[in-house]
């Protein structure tokens, strides 16, 4: 004689997932207990941050340069820590804030880049890139053909200006005019697909 | 850098945060508005004490132009401050539609309502000998608000400043032009435009300058 299966009751509730160490959502109320002093719960809610941060930064900028900015939204977190509403979620909050930060990197390299163009003429750069090939590419993409021509020889392949002045045809002045509408607009777009 | 490198500078900097934390008092934007409020209010007492007798003298004489000409200007104020406030949190998406909006009703607003009665010569509708004063006096009387709002800016985050920067101008600006306005007998549109779109525009230009400087991030 075969017995029926024994179906066993298993008390209490169904097992939780295990939240990824970069869940910004969980952050919410340790935030707000930080805001009124708690030193291990700010300290969970800055690591989580960091992790995050780099994970986010991976996709849009240079290597290099992802410990700087991710290190300038943690103070940014820092400074602007009494913003934070407990009663709307942390992660729109917290992305905003890097987000900024990331982007106010951008435009200060970008300023850096109109006046070193000035200079450049005559010597050959051999500066790394500020944003990721990749990121790059996809920007170019949306700006007109001569524009994208005269920022990828400049900015991938590092081409001096005046040489990318002969290749293109175009005299000195059009070429630096070139890369900054170029840019200009690329900033307009990255800003735009992360509003 | 080396990973354990980057791992060293960020732990170091996470527990550095974490030793000189302190606790905070929170951001309450209603306070603020309050604040701002009450600071507009006694503005206006102390203003109109001062200046009483004349703003019953001019909205006497034309009692449906003046006080055209006083909703435009507050309704204008009220709105750019709900905007300037609304562009502190960092969450707040661009605001360009709802700022040309406002400004475009406000506009319409005054089309229809202020005066088109130019007195027969350009000297005689804007008057510059008195248009400089009521330029001068409206910037005057927009700092107290531009100040405020200034000092919410710096204890918020605005993750677009100069967006911030311009609707705290533009804010600032119509309420000085508000607060001069309701002593000053002048609805014509052209003098309207001219002198107090000047004295907004002069103190936009200086937030645009000035503020983003003053953003504390």
């Amino acid at each position: 004689m075969t017995s029926a299966p024994h179906l066993q009751v298993i008390e209490g509730s169904a097992p939780k997932k295990a939240r990824p160490a970069t869940d910004l959502s969980r952050l919410g109320p340790l935030m707000a207990a930080a805001q009124n002093g708690d030193k291990k719960a700010y300290n969970e809610v800055l690591k989580a941050c960091d992790a995050w941060l780099r994970i986010f930064l991976a996709r849009r900028v240079a290597p290099e340069s992802i410990e700087d900015i991710a290190q300038e939204a943690l103070m940014a977190l820092h400074k602007k820590r009494h913003t934070y509403d407990p009663e709307k979620p942390f992660a729109p909050w917290f992305v905003a804030i890097a987000r900024y930060k990331w982007l106010d990197r951008l435009r200060q390299h970008y300023r850096v880049d109109e006046v070193e163009l000035e200079d450049q003429a005559q010597v050959r750069s051999h500066e790394s890139p500020v944003m990721s090939q990749i990121l790059l590419e996809r920007l170019l993409s949306h700006i007109p053909e001569n524009q994208a021509q005269a920022i990828r020889l400049a900015k991938i392949e590092g081409y001096p200006l005046d040489e990318i002045a002969e290749i293109t045809g175009q005299s000195l002045s059009s070429v630096k005019v070139r890369i900054h509408r170029g840019m200009k607009r690329m900033m307009k777009k990255l800003e735009e697909a992360n509003a | 850098m080396r990973e354990s490198d980057t791992m060293t500078a960020s732990t170091a900097l996470i527990d550095g945060l974490t030793e000189s934390m302190q606790p905070v008092m929170r951001r309450r934007p209603g306070r603020e508005v309050m604040i701002l409020a009450g600071i507009g209010l006694l503005q206006l007492v102390g203003t109109l004490s001062l200046l009483g007798g004349n703003a019953m003298e001019v909205f006497s004489a034309d009692m449906v132009g003046i006080t055209s000409k006083a909703v435009m200007l507050a309704a204008a104020t009220v709105m750019f401050v709900l905007l300037a406030f609304r562009s502190l949190l960092p969450t707040t998406p661009k605001q360009g539609k709802l700022m040309a909006t406002a400004g475009a009703l406000v506009m319409a607003f005054g089309v229809f309502t202020l005066s088109w009665d130019m007195g027969g010569s350009a000297q005689a509708a804007l008057m510059p000998h008195k248009g400089i004063v009521c330029l001068l006096s409206s910037i005057s009387f927009a700092l107290p608000m531009f100040i405020t709002l200034t000092l919410f800016m710096r204890g918020a985050a605005p993750t677009q400043p100069r967006m911030t920067a311009l609707l705290i101008g533009i804010a600032s600006g119509s309420w000085g032009v508000f607060v001069y306005g309701l002593q000053c007998p002048f609805t014509n549109i052209a003098y309207i435009a001219l002198w107090y779109g000047g004295a907004v525009a002069l103190v936009t230009l200086a937030a645009a300058v000035i503020l983003p400087r003053f953003s504390r991030w």
